[in-house]
């Protein structure tokens, strides 16, 4: 029903016209009809909350009109106000006359005014408001009721039932209460309580107060319940009591319990005797009937002294009222429990906790108290210990970095810091109250139900793993540690959270990583083992096994120095102390003799337990590169040879120059000392002259015997400088001869490489000898060769042969290097590739490029002693 | 002028051989100057006396052939001798051609240099002689008359007086005195004496080349005709 829906049948009124358009103005949902019909049709259909009609309708009067609309349950108690000129106390006339449920809620005058009829309006809504929620109360009450567990009923002074409730029916065994209704209690108590049930029914209506007693009563099939009954006196309009509203419980198996219990007081009795706690009875009148020794000793008094004296006795002052209030509980039949002051015998403060119940007879008569006295005097002492230790808790809770927080019914009812961060909240606020399934994915809620539930159940502690959903939509993975307790405020579950998405990240990552691992371990080609810390052998995977020609039972669990005597004095053995010791990862290739005969490239990677090998056979490897290097070594010998070739021309001028010098100082010392005209000083300088000019052809020949010669490869400490400049002196003729115009650029403070020498010089004659070749088109005034050192990042010497020749095309830069490859008509396509693999073998890098203006230069790289520290 | 002795100018970049060569030909009794490069030797005052230039063929810049080429274009007498350290065959060609005295590969003996330095002087003696009658028979010349230097024009080409006449517009007893004159002013004992001196003037100054036979007819006036 919608809340403004508004029906105006206006007929021949011009007030109520305007009234429902002003209405459409105010939002209000306003339908405006001309006849009955339609105004029936319309509240049937639409359910409005009211219907307004007036004036005179064409088709039917508005009073069968309202009586319609009022009778129909379709059109859903909509509120009904007639407009007809008939005065208000007209109309209550006729309202009393009929049946009120039919009469119009309101009536007015046709002379009413338009404002009058809209303040109204908002009253009627009101009206029809309060009394639809008086309707959904009214019927939620006799649900209620339907489904108390206890019996409900109403009987007249004569013990005949007027109404029951399902619930009791069902009770006393029947499907519906209405074979009960009319029927008298006495049919139901059983005969032996008749009497008994007279006199109560008698006395309650005398005393017009609630008065309760256990009945025995028959069901439909004759069994026989134990009811406890409570009858209350009903007022009616006059205020006098004609009917008893009862309430009944079922409390057959609390009885057969009670008698149970009764069957063995006496064994309990030895019981309270011996217990520790105090047990103390008292009759109604509260004089003491027994206290056990315990009791007694609390109080420093023998047992038979404190017999017959009044529980007062043993009280002061407020402690007595207290006691008095307590006692008139159990005299109502109320058991309960309170903390006591007892004054002891020796006039000191017993502090104690009474749990105290009503002693009954077999009737159910009160005969006294009985109460279990506990000593807390020590524990009054430590309460405020307890409580300093409870705020040191509380602290300790605020301040753990672990999320604590508390679910009491479902909502959060407590949390620290933590909590609030681990939530993404920014204060507690925003989270208490609401409920903890908020907090959680929604694929969980089910498994966190069935926790909380059986938490709750069991006061019990569960640990666990899950994923909470923050404020902000993340997932987070967190360990869960909850229990269940309870305490003054109900139970709840109380929750420590830890953040575990990195650990569980980081355990994904470790499973795939060992997983990962494993699967390698067995299929690679590689010889995989490890050794512990006592150098024995703990894995060997199948390939290594089938590398060392053993049985993996035949390593495993045995040391290294057992499988190979030998191994102490080998480089392995040194090397994977050094990675042990160092923990760091060592990586050598070494040959193994008999009985392996094999080259193994090794690599060890020390870990926690001791050390992991990956080993390679690589003897046929190693064989390949030795035999690859004699013939690198003999290639560059041709080569070598080759360009002493080639130099020959320029050599013989360059020796022919010392020697010219040689020989016509001799000459001329002849002739000086043949005519008697030379002094001493002018002969020992031809002399000087004529030795140094040998010593430069020395110089010559041995540039040239050590190209030549075959020696191997020999690293040692090289200048690049000095090197670059007897490389010069070597082409200096052939510069001159080339028409080429030859300088040097050499970097000052270049440090020292490691290299060979000769082919290193090697090197550098192809790239002059290359570069004469590519200026010998050009004009000769345009012939310039330049060679340059460098130091280039501080690790590497740079070497660079600059020429102006015709340069390289671009698409043969690539290729340049390659062996074969040679644009000469002459050349073997050696030259370069041998330049290459000698750099390579000196850790260096070799490349060409085309100069901007013209020509190309060629450099190279080699790696500085100690990375360059100079 | 046998007697006049001579200067040796060592031109060589090498220090060591300039200086070895210097102090052997100093030994030898030779007037020796040296020098490290060709601009250096440019750079010396014109030297008129008898002499000869022992030449490094490879210098740094190409230097040996372009200082005989500037020489001989400056009508420098001097003989050159190339000393070279390679018995490069085409350098040696190209240099010998050039009017190289001699070509003496490093290392050589003091004999081959001191022989090749000798025949430079004679060389160089020979020259300065011819330049000397060269230059008397120029000074000669200069005295005829443009009517005499015609009829020295057609006398040396072996024409008749009548001829000579007839292509000068004039009669054959004029021509004969001219004749005369010629003869007396160039000093020549004979027709062929004159014919000789004007073959060995230098080319800028030559009177006629010989006509052609084509010539001869008269129809095309030949090159030497235009003074």
């Amino acid at each position: 029903m919608t809340t403004r829906r508004i029906v105006v049948a206006s007929g021949n009124l011009e007030v109520l016209a305007r009234y429902a358009k002003l209405l459409l103005n105010r939002g209000y949902e306003v339908t405006n009809v001309k006849t009955g019909a339609e105004c029936l049709t319309l509240a049937r259909k639409a359910r409005p909350r009211l219907v307004v009609a007036g004036g005179k309708l064409p088709d039917m009067d508005s009073r069968a009109l309202c009586r319609k609309v009022k009778s129909d349950p379709a059109c859903g108690g909509s509120l009904v106000v007639l407009v007809d000129g008939c005065s208000q106390a007209a109309g209550r006339a006729q309202q009393a006359a009929g049946s009120s449920d039919l009469q119009p809620d309101d009536c007015l005058s046709d002379s009413v005014s338009v404002s009058e009829l809209l303040d109204r309006t908002r009253l009627w809504l009101q009206l029809q408001a309060a009394s639809e929620a008086l309707r959904a109360s009214e019927e939620k009450y006799r649900q209620l009721i339907d489904i108390v567990p206890d019996a409900i009923g109403v009987i007249d002074a004569q013990g005949q039932l007027l109404n029951v409730t399902a619930q009791t029916a069902r009770m006393l065994g029947y499907d519906n209460p209405r074979p009960l209704l009319g029927k008298s209690i006495f049919e139901l108590v059983s005969p032996d309580y008749h009497a008994f049930a007279q006199a109560e029914l008698l006395e309650t209506f005398k005393q017009g107060a609630v008065r309760s007693a256990e009945y025995k009563v028959l069901g439909k099939t004759g069994q026989s319940m134990l009811w406890q009954v409570s009858g209350a006196p009903m007022a009616d309009g006059d205020g006098s009591a004609k009917r008893l509203l009862l309430f009944a419980r079922d409390v057959t198996a609390e009885k057969l319990v009670q008698a149970a219990l009764t069957e063995r007081e006496r064994s309990f009795r030895t019981v309270v005797e011996t217990a520790l706690e105090g047990v103390w009875m008292v009759d109604t009148s509260g004089a003491t009937t027994y206290v056990n020794p315990s009791m007694a000793a609390m109080l420093g008094y023998p047992v038979r002294e404190m017999l017959g004296r009044h529980l007062f006795d043993f009280l002061e002052g407020e402690e007595r009222a207290v006691a008095a209030a307590a006692l008139k509980l159990r005299e109502e039949g109320v058991a309960g429990r309170n903390d006591c002051r007892f004054r002891r015998k020796d006039g000191t403060d017993l502090w104690a906790i009474v749990s105290a119940a009503p002693v009954l007879d077999e009737k159910g008569h009160y005969t006294g108290a009985l109460g279990m006295v506990t000593d807390i005097t020590e524990r009054k002492q430590a309460a405020e210990a307890l409580a300093a230790s409870e705020s040191r808790y509380r602290k300790l809770v605020e301040l753990s970095p672990d999320a604590i927080y508390v679910v009491r019914d479902g909502r959060i009812s407590f949390l620290n810091a933590a909590a609030v961060k681990l939530f993404g909240a920014s204060s507690p606020a925003q989270l208490l109250g609401r409920t903890s399934l908020d907090l959680v994915p929604s694929e969980y809620h089910q498994e966190l139900r069935q926790l909380r539930a059986k938490l709750l159940r069991d006061q019990a502690m569960n640990r666990g793993e899950s994923k909470i959903r923050r404020l902000d939509e993340q997932v987070l993975d967190v360990s869960v540690s909850a229990a269940g307790f309870t305490d003054s405020e109900g139970p709840a579950v109380q929750v420590i959270l830890r953040d575990i998405t990195e650990r569980k990240a980081i355990e994904g990552a470790l499973q795939a990583a060992h997983r990962r691992v494993s699967v390698i371990l067995d299929s690679i080609t590689d010889g995989f083992t490890a050794f512990d810390r006592q150098w024995r052998y703990t894995y060997v995977n199948a390939a290594g096994a089938r590398i060392l020609r053993k049985k993996p039972e035949e390593l495993l669990g045995k040391t290294l120095w057992q499988v190979w005597p030998g191994a102490r004095e080998s480089l392995f053995a040194r090397e994977c102390q050094h990675a042990m010791e160092e923990n760091r990862p060592v990586e050598f290739v070494e040959f193994y003799p008999e009985p392996l005969n094999l080259w193994l490239e090794s690599r060890s990677y020390p870990s926690a337990d001791g050390l992991s090998v990956f080993f390679t056979d690589v003897t046929a490897h190693k064989r390949a590169e030795a035999e690859l290097e004699t013939l690198r070594q003999q290639l560059a010998r041709v080569d070598r040879i080759q360009l002493t070739g080639e130099l020959t021309a320029a050599l013989s001028h360059e020796l022919a120059q010392p020697l010219t010098a040689i020989a016509s100082n001799a000459r001329a010392a002849e002739r000086f000392l043949l005519g008697a005209k030379a002094s001493c000083r002018q002969i020992r300088e031809i002399l000087q002259d004529i030795s140094r000019d040998a010593m430069r052809t020395v110089g010559v020949m041995q540039g040239v015997r050590s190209l030549l010669g075959a020696k191997k490869q020999q690293f040692a400490e090289l200048d690049l400088n000095g090197l670059v400049e007897q490389t010069a002196q070597l082409v200096r003729s052939q510069a001159l001869l080339n028409e080429v115009a030859l300088s040097l650029d050499l970097a000052r403070n270049l440090p020292p490489v490691l290299g060979d020498r000769v082919q290193l010089q090697q090197v550098l004659l192809n790239l002059v000898s290359n570069a004469f070749d590519a200026m010998k088109s050009g004009p000769s005034s345009k012939r310039r060769l330049t060679i340059g050192t460098s130091c280039s990042r501080k690790r590497f010497a740079a070497v660079r042969v600059r020429d102006t020749g015709e340069g390289i095309p671009p698409e043969y830069l690539s290729k340049l290097f390659n062996s074969f490859f040679t644009t000469k008509e002459m050349g073997m396509g050696m030259g370069l590739a041998i330049c290459r693999s000698i750099i390579e073998a000196h850790g260096g890098r070799i490349w060409a490029a085309h100069n901007v203006d013209c020509g190309a230069t060629f450099r190279f790289v080699i790696p500085l002693i100690d990375g360059g520290k100079l | 002028m046998n007697g006049l002795p001579g200067t040796v100018f060592v031109v060589d970049d090498e220090p060591s051989v300039r200086k070895a060569v210097g102090r052997l030909l100093s030994a030898a009794g030779q007037t020796v100057e040296t020098f490290g490069s060709a601009a250096e030797f440019l750079a010396r005052a014109p030297y008129q006396g008898v002499g000869c230039i022992v030449l490094d063929l490879r210098m740094p810049g190409n230097s040996g052939f372009e200082l005989q080429e500037k020489l001989a274009a400056m009508g420098c007498v001097l003989p050159i001798i190339f000393i070279s350290g390679q018995a490069d065959i085409p350098a040696s060609v190209r240099a010998l051609k050039a009017g190289a005295l001699d070509f003496l590969p490093k290392p050589f003996t003091d004999t081959d240099l001191l022989r090749a330095i000798e025949q430079g002087f004679a060389h160089c003696r020979q020259r300065l002689h011819q330049k000397a009658q060269d230059t008397e028979v120029l000074n000669r010349l200069a005295c005829l008359t443009p009517r005499e230097r015609q009829v020295l024009e057609g006398v040396i080409a072996g024409k008749l007086n009548k001829q000579i006449a007839a292509e000068l517009g004039t009669v054959e007893k004029t021509v004969k005195v001219h004749r005369g004159r010629v003869m007396r002013k160039m000093k020549a004992q004979s027709v062929a004496d004159l014919v000789r001196m004007a073959e060995r003037l230098p080319a800028q100054n030559r009177i006629s080349p010989p006509l052609s036979p084509a010539d001869a007819s008269g129809q095309q006036p030949g090159p030497g005709r235009q003074s």
